[in-house]
């Protein structure tokens, strides 16, 4: 087990790698020049060539691609982006607020949309087109049809307007986290749930289940090991989750006004704050990588199969 | 005396409300074997899944089950769970896929052994290795520790036997229990089946289309088609002198296929070896 978690880090490592050179490129590619916006970005009133090849020798950009991307990978592991060409002030005093206050809204989700899950996804499978799950399933199917800003609204309208139970907006204390929390688990535990539904119920035919029940094992003790072995397939899928939710939290906090990455990318995108966006999709792709290795690590404890194969 | 007494029991789809076992009868007389013979989609395996209650609600069935005087068919849940294993044992066709593969082996038998005698673990493994060298199984503690998809299909059915061997269930009911082998471990497999008859004193069903095997294991053959029994009697003078029509089919094709296996091997006979 350890050899296999070690090398799922290792790969991770790698990919990281990979990543993080994308990400690099993404700013020799940008029609605006790095030297020039800084310029731009710290309020000098007339920019000259001459300014220019200075600022280039300052920020290092006329040394070799390879160099540069070595000497901006070693800056950004001590999480320094450079200054945004939008504010002048460093990248990560932008970013690195924003993150947290969208990881902290990301992880109460994340925890809401999986006990959700598993909750509704052992509920319904244990009773199989009873009404109780064909109704679970009908009003899943609704919410999560629903367009989430839409469904915020009515949410709003209802808990903060009417009952006047919860804050409309901000971030203000624990009651804040509720409604954006409602809003991003039910569209992603609506989905979910159906997939941990359809492989308990697949899992109830397996012959591990009969041969248990034959030899006398209760009913609450079968239902437990069909949903550990349901999870190997849910695993990986709630470890994306994590990534996705971080990266697609735009609409829910734009609705909420809740100060983070998404807010904060939109800004950066509509103004070509390139740093800001480089070093929001190196957080991002990061995070994918991160939360991947840890879902395969978790995966490989749940089945003993893959720990061989990989 | 008889251990188990199928009377008039019928199985339908609940649905539908298609037969699948329009009225059936059989009787398992204490310490012997009887073998329920048939094609696939002949209701062997349902006939017995119908005795410890395995069949789930899609299946409605009636009759009287009678096991060593108690109808089972009138316990409670809980009463019959308290049976499964302890006094009507299982063994299924393929070892492979009857263990659950997240879990070590040593604790999925312990699971079931402590649900039946509130045994340790440490008594649990005892008891199994005790079980397991009876059968000959090589390092039981090793074989213990396992998980499922690492061992042969052939040593997780001998595990299974292993089990059985320790609950010592009055009544052992075998679904294929040759059929998933390849045939060096199928002889072997017969002959654990046979030790463990020996070793338990226990009854026997044996549901098979492995007609060499229940010529070994089995004292009494019932043959099924379409839910119906089509003939019984002894093993040895059915497999030898069938009456019906589709016995003699079941054998006559167990013939020609040994036949050509023969042949096939070099045309040498066990007469010329």
């Amino acid at each position: 087990m350890i050899r296999y978690a070690a090398r799922r880090l290792l790969t991770a490592v790698l990919l990281l790698l990979v990543i993080s050179f994308l990400a690099f490129l993404l700013q020799q590619l940008a029609p605006v020049d790095p030297a020039e916006a800084v310029l731009h970005a710290q309020g000098v009133p007339q920019v000259t060539s001459e300014l220019i090849a200075q600022k280039k020798a300052e920020l290092g950009l006329d040394r070799p691609l390879l160099r540069q991307y070595a000497s901006w990978l070693a800056s950004s592991v001590q999480l320094d982006f450079g200054l945004s060409y939008v504010t002048g002030k460093p990248v990560w005093s932008l970013l690195g607020p924003a993150f947290m206050h969208t990881l902290q809204l990301t992880a109460v989700s994340a925890a809401a949309i999986i006990l959700l899950s598993v909750a509704l996804g052992v509920y319904c499978a244990l009773r199989e087109d009873a009404w109780p799950d064909r109704a679970t399933r009908g009003a899943a199917f609704l919410l999560t049809a629903m367009p989430p800003y839409w469904l915020a609204a009515w949410l709003v309208w209802l808990f903060s307007v009417k009952l006047d139970l919860l804050p409309t907006s901000g971030m203000d204390s624990a009651a804040s986290f509720v409604l954006p929390t409602a809003v991003l688990a039910v569209g992603y535990a609506g989905v979910y749930f159906r997939v941990i539904r359809s492989s308990m119920i697949a899992g109830r035919n397996e012959d591990y289940v009969l041969y248990g029940r034959a030899n006398g094992l209760t009913e609450r003790a079968i239902t437990r090991r069909v949903l550990a072995n349901s999870l190997q397939v849910a695993v990986p899928m709630f470890g994306m989750a994590v990534p996705i939710l971080l990266g697609s939290t735009v609409v829910v906090e734009n609705v909420f006004a809740w100060p983070g990455l998404g807010t904060l990318s939109v800004k950066a995108i509509l103004g070509r704050d390139y740093p800001v966006i480089q070093a929001f999709v190196l957080l991002l792709a990061s995070s994918f990588v991160v939360f991947n290795a840890v879902s395969e690590v978790l995966s490989g404890l749940l089945n003993p199969r893959l720990r061989k194969d990989l | 005396m008889d251990v188990l007494e199928v009377s008039r029991l019928s199985i339908a789809h609940a649905g539908s409300g298609a037969a699948i076992v329009p009225e059936l009868s059989f009787c398992v007389k204490e310490k012997s074997c009887l073998a329920i013979v048939g094609e696939s989609g002949s209701g062997k395996s349902i006939v017995c899944k119908a005795i410890m209650r395995l069949n789930g609600p899609a299946l409605r069935q009636s009759g009287s089950i009678r096991f060593k005087g108690t109808e089972l068919t009138e316990l409670s849940d809980d009463r019959i769970r308290g049976l499964r294993g302890a006094q009507i044992g299982m063994i299924l066709q393929n070892g492979m896929r009857a263990f659950d593969p997240g879990l070590r082996l040593g604790k999925q038998l312990h699971s079931v052994l402590k649900a039946h005698f509130g045994w340790s673990r440490e008594q649990s493994r005892e008891r199994l290795s005790e079980a397991m060298e009876l059968l000959l199984l090589q390092s039981p503690t090793a074989v213990l520790n396992r998980y499922p998809h690492e061992l042969s299909g052939g040593m997780l059915q001998r595990l299974m036997i292993a089990l059985t061997l320790v609950l010592q269930p009055e009544l052992v009911i075998a679904d294929e229990p040759t059929t998933a082998l390849d045939a060096a471990s199928r002889q072997e497999a017969i002959g654990q089946l046979i030790s463990l008859r020996r070793q338990a004193g226990c009854s026997m069903i044996l549901i098979s289309h492995d007609l060499s095997a229940v010529e070994r294991i089995a004292d009494e053959v019932l043959v099924l088609r379409g839910g119906m029994a089509v003939e019984r009697g002894t093993a040895a003078e059915l497999l030898t002198s069938p009456r019906h029509a589709y016995t003699r089919h079941l054998v006559e094709s167990k013939h020609a296929l040994s036949g050509r296996f023969v042949q096939a091997l070099g045309g040498r006979t066990h007469a010329e070896r």
